[in-house]
């Protein structure tokens, strides 16, 4: 049994009694949306984490995931649960559509390409009126699952719950596979990894494939849970939102990302105290963190607290030495 | 296509261009320096701009233009948005010189946010579109029935004086030739006896002027000024310095030019809600036939 | 053995802090109690603080505590004065989402405020669930009325007046031969102008294909040559005022001099400082309303906004006390603060405010606004001297 089981398990559990516990609708759903972002990071940890690619503009899977649904849901009334295959399929193709012809090229290339492809989406369903121009869609169905229809925060809070864990789980399965140690390889040293026989082009994209997944799954979920959807939230502030999280968190780390996620949702909502200076004390915040601990708050070589604590005690027993010896000598 | 309506439209954009030029350098020796994209770069602009909109403010009675003000508001705007870029980056970006590149970023990202939310809690700021207080002259002379101002002239004229300064600094000087070094392989330029953190802060000093310069020019042009018009334009300049072949002047001049005439010609033809999508588009042609950007150097890079 | 424990460890600790960390917003000053047993009538007002749209976010709020002012100085409401409580919604669905749960959450009995569309929407069903009157300043698309709640009142009539008396403006006054729309992509901008095209089908007016401008744009030079090699007699321009100002001015510069006619949203003093001289001659669709008027209701109002926020009213400030007012006269009208009382109130209720008569339809879409034309005459908002009748 891996060691960080118990520990997921118990989170799985605290997490699950949140709604009854606290009794507020905020709190719920400002932890859904947590969630939602803890699976658009655990996606973008694929490409940026564990393959290091640098991808900014990730929202595009998540835009057409929603659309994809909100479409099919409110032009042709499908249930949600089916619109979500066709989601992932038409994420799939932009992803390798998009993916083929740019992953070869340097990072900082890649990273405008990337911005552009989620511009480009952006601007798409922005100008179309299929795609309800700039007021985007409304009147989506909720979602039904086994014959029970949720339309409660807490509801959705349960069902991203679910997701938040099913991605994680596949997260750690994925990065423990082939998979994931020929991700890691590139990501070391790309020239080494393709001396080793892997085909380096061909798992990038696999990485940008399996990151198109987990944000169509989400987009798709998230039209259900907001019963409307409009452009603006599918932009590169969205994209950036998701680097953030990944990067403060923790570049790689699966834990990471979860807690990454949890900051940059959570901090602009506690400091709401503050009125319109809000995203001022984020920022102060965002720089601060990155400054001192720019590995991220939970890197993969972990949270460092084992090292810490062996300098306490080292120099708690350095202290401790002096003092006796200082006995010894008798020197004031 | 018909001609006679994309030239005014290639004209248009080439001075828009002009300014997306200026950003774009700025942005894109930053970037040649420590491979970092510098999403603030695009609020120094911003900031430089309230800066010159208070000088102006302050001295301007009345109507009537004093060019002297204007000259002497923009250099000090330069210098100011020269030393704002200097102290971000002494103290967010020195201390991060061994980190990875992408939690700079984000570092980046926190400036930005507080450089924008930061201009937006100052009463005497705030959210409003401010009027620049100085309006400039439209006289000027008619082409084929579209009128261009003596204005948009000059206006093209000192983009393009700064921006051969800078080309003459960086590949004709020795200074410049620091700099290139310290782009190249920052260890064998301190081997070589570089003092590579004062070449960074050079570096970040030219950057930061040129995007006051080009916030003074175009706020005296557009005549308003707004705290979020930094990010979006900065962006731009990225996306035109990336074109141009980055951590190469010419290349980013060329990048923000060509950009500026994509835009506009997009705009004429496809309607504005179209521009954007045309100009990524032809981003990503150009990424596609030639992966280094057009004026891109052969930068030995792990393959 | 001991690596396991200490991941363990880290990883339940990491687990109460990110659990503590999220349960953090709920901890917070303490809510006043709900408004019978304390004396003050809470109420909430979501508006965009932070963002693109925090002006007229600032403009809105602006409006709504002027007549909060001006009722608690005569006493309040049924004895209780009303106690506005601010939220950011950012003009984002999730954030107005949060928002909307935290007011609610305060133990606010009304929600007055609100500037997009797109982020009332997601909020509508948390009032609704609450219960409570989900009275929108500024946003008005039909998508808000069509989801059949019962709570939500508009004060902007929006798109099919406006659009009328534009259509009006451009046949009978104007007499325009070829128009050109643009609209900032705004969905307010861009359903006035399809209203707008759609009133004009059928008449003399040929209306081109309506120009979409990202409401970043600031340069309009490409846009302009279109106006020109398309030949355009007029201009009517639906989105915000500094763009359109940005627009005005870089039109008269390129030397097009053809009848410019902003919709309510370009309605600003502002905009006549960006566009300086070339705002002369600019005409605007507005509902009657303050600011720029003669009637003494209005003339306070400007006067009372000026001397407390040293600012002009916005295009939607009036709308913001409109808001107010009714909620005050319905919860007068009932005889009571209980939320459910005041919603049925509302539905009843019609009043003068500054924004014309004030009553609502049956699914809570706002009828009487009247709207009329004005001319920019030396730097000042004047009434068109030839209306159109509609």
């Amino acid at each position: 049994m891996h060691p960080g089981l118990p520990v997921a398990l118990v989170a799985l559990g605290v997490a699950a009694f949140l709604p009854p516990l606290v009794q507020n609708t905020y709190v719920v759903s400002v932890a859904m949306q947590v969630e939602i972002l803890m699976c658009l990071a655990l996606g973008l940890n694929f490409v940026v984490g564990l393959c290091g690619m640098l991808d900014l503009g990730f929202a595009a899977f998540f835009a057409i995931g929603s659309y994809t649904t909100g479409l099919l849901s409110v032009d042709l009334h499908w249930p949600i649960l089916a619109t979500v295959p066709l989601a992932v399929v038409a994420s799939l193709i932009g992803a390798v559509f998009i993916g083929t012809p740019t992953l070869r090229l340097r990072s900082d290339y890649l990273a405008v390409i990337t911005l552009g492809f989620g511009e480009i989406i952006q601007n798409i369903v922005t100008n179309l009126n299929q795609t309800g121009g700039p007021e985007g869609i409304s009147g989506i169905a909720p979602l039904s699952v086994a014959g029970l229809t949720i339309t409660s925060t807490a509801g959705y809070f349960y069902v991203f719950l679910v997701l938040t864990a099913v991605f994680t789980w596949v997260s750690y399965r994925v990065r423990r596979s082939r998979l994931g140690r020929a991700w890691l390889a590139i990501r070391e040293d790309e020239d080494t990894a393709q001396a080793m026989g892997i085909k380096v082009h061909n798992f990038k994209l696999y990485a940008y494939m399996a990151g198109s997944v987990y944000g169509s799954i989400t987009g798709s979920l998230y039209g259900a849970a907001f019963i409307a959807i409009a452009p603006p939230s599918f932009g590169f502030n969205e994209s950036l939102l998701v680097v953030m999280a990944v990067a403060m968190g923790g570049i790689g780390s699966i834990w990471g990302a979860l807690l990454g996620a949890g900051v940059v949702i959570a901090s602009p909502e506690i400091f709401r105290q503050f009125a319109s200076a809000r995203l001022l004390v984020f920022g102060v915040l965002l720089v601060l963190i990155m400054v001192l601990r720019p590995q991220g708050i939970w890197p993969e070589t972990g949270l460092g607290l084992e090292r810490r604590a062996r300098s306490v005690a080292r120099s708690v027993r350095g202290f401790a030495r002096s003092s006796t010896h200082r006995s010894d000598e008798g020197a004031p | 296509m018909t001609w006679t309506v994309v030239i005014p439209d290639i004209v248009a954009g080439l001075f828009l261009g002009a300014f997306l030029a200026l950003v774009a350098v700025g942005y894109s020796m930053v970037y040649g320096i420590l491979r970092l994209i510098n999403f603030a770069h695009g609020d120094f602009y911003m900031v430089a701009a309230f800066v010159s909109y208070t000088l102006l403010a302050a001295v301007t009675v009345g109507t009537k233009i004093n060019w002297g003000n204007v000259v002497w508001v923009g250099i000090v705007t330069m210098i100011a948005g020269g030393v704002l870029a200097m102290s971000v980056e002494r103290l967010v970006y020195r201390p991060m010189r061994r980190a990875a590149i992408l939690s700079v970023m984000i570092a980046a990202l926190g400036v930005s946010q507080v450089l924008e939310n930061g201009v937006l809690n100052i009463p005497a700021w705030g959210s409003n579109y401010l009027p620049f207080p100085v309006t400039p002259p439209s006289t000027g002379f008619n082409v084929d029935g579209v009128h261009y101002t003596w204005t948009q002239v000059v206006i093209v004229a000192i983009a393009a004086v700064l921006i051969a300064a800078v080309w003459w600094i960086v590949n004709r000087t020795m200074l410049g030739t620091a700099m290139r070094a310290v782009a190249q392989d920052r260890a064998a330029a301190t081997l070589m006896g570089i003092n590579t953190d004062r070449i960074i802060s050079l570096v970040f000093f030219i950057g930061g002027a040129l995007a006051g310069a080009a916030a003074v020019t175009s706020s005296l042009y557009y005549g308003q000024i707004n705290y979020l018009e930094g990010f979006s334009l900065g962006l731009q300049a990225f996306t035109a310095a990336v074109m141009g072949g980055i951590g190469n002047v010419a290349g980013a001049a060329v990048g923000g030019l060509l950009l500026g005439i994509l835009e506009s010609v997009g705009t004429g033809q496809f309607g504005a809600q179209w521009a954007l999508l045309f100009a990524f588009g032809a981003l990503v042609l150009t990424l596609w036939l030639r992966p280094t950007g057009l004026l891109g150097e052969r930068v030995a890079q792990r393959v | 053995m001991r690596v396991m424990s200490t991941t363990c460890l880290t990883g339940v600790a990491g687990v109460l802090l990110a659990a503590a960390f999220v349960a953090l917003p709920s901890v917070g000053p303490v809510a006043p109690a709900a408004a019978t047993s304390s004396g003050t009538y809470l109420v909430g007002a979501s508006e965009p603080m932070t963002g693109p749209e925090a002006q007229a976010g600032t403009e809105i709020y602006n409006g709504e505590q002027l007549a909060v002012n001006k009722i608690n100085a005569a006493g309040g409401v049924l004895g209780h004065k009303i106690s506005l409580v601010e939220e950011d919604d950012a003009c984002d669905p999730q954030t107005s989402v949060n928002a909307a749960n935290k007011l609610v959450s305060l133990g606010v009995q009304a929600m007055v405020g609100g500037y997009c569309s797109s982020a009332a929407q997601p909020a509508e069903a948390i009032y609704a669930r609450a219960g409570i009157p989900n009275i929108q300043a500024s946003a008005n698309s039909s998508t808000l009325t069509a989801a059949g709640y019962h709570n939500v009142f508009l004060i902007d009539p929006g798109g099919p007046v406006q659009a009328q008396a534009a259509a009006g403006l451009f046949t009978q006054v104007l007499k325009v031969k070829t128009l050109f729309i643009a609209d900032d992509q705004s969905t307010y901008a861009v359903n006035v102008a399809q209203l707008t095209a759609k009133a004009l089908a059928g008449t003399s007016v040929k209306v081109l294909p309506i120009e979409a401008i990202p409401s970043t744009d600031q340069d309009f030079s490409a846009v302009i040559e279109t106006v020109r090699t398309d030949k355009a007699t007029a201009i009517y321009w639906t989105g915000y005022f500094a763009q359109g100002a940005e627009f005005v001015r870089q039109l008269r510069t390129a030397g097009i001099t053809i009848p410019f006619v902003c919709a309510d949203g370009a309605v600003d003093p502002t905009f006549i400082k960006d566009a300086g001289a070339s705002a002369n001659g600019t005409y605007a669709t507005i509902s009657a309303t303050g600011s720029l008027l003669t009637s003494s209701a209005d003339k306070t109002f400007d006067s009372a906004y000026a001397s407390k926020f040293h600012a002009q009213p916005g295009p939607y400030s009036a709308y913001g006390y409109d808001g107010i007012y009714a909620l005050a006269d319905a919860a007068k009208a009932a005889g009571s603060l209980v939320p459910s009382k005041v919603i049925k109130a509302l539905h009843g209720l019609k009043f003068a405010g500054l924004t014309g008569e004030v009553y609502f339809a049956a699914n809570g879409s706002r009828l009487g606004a009247h709207f009329v034309v004005l001319e920019i005459i030396g730097g000042q908002y004047k009434l068109a001297p030839k209306q159109p009748t509609m």
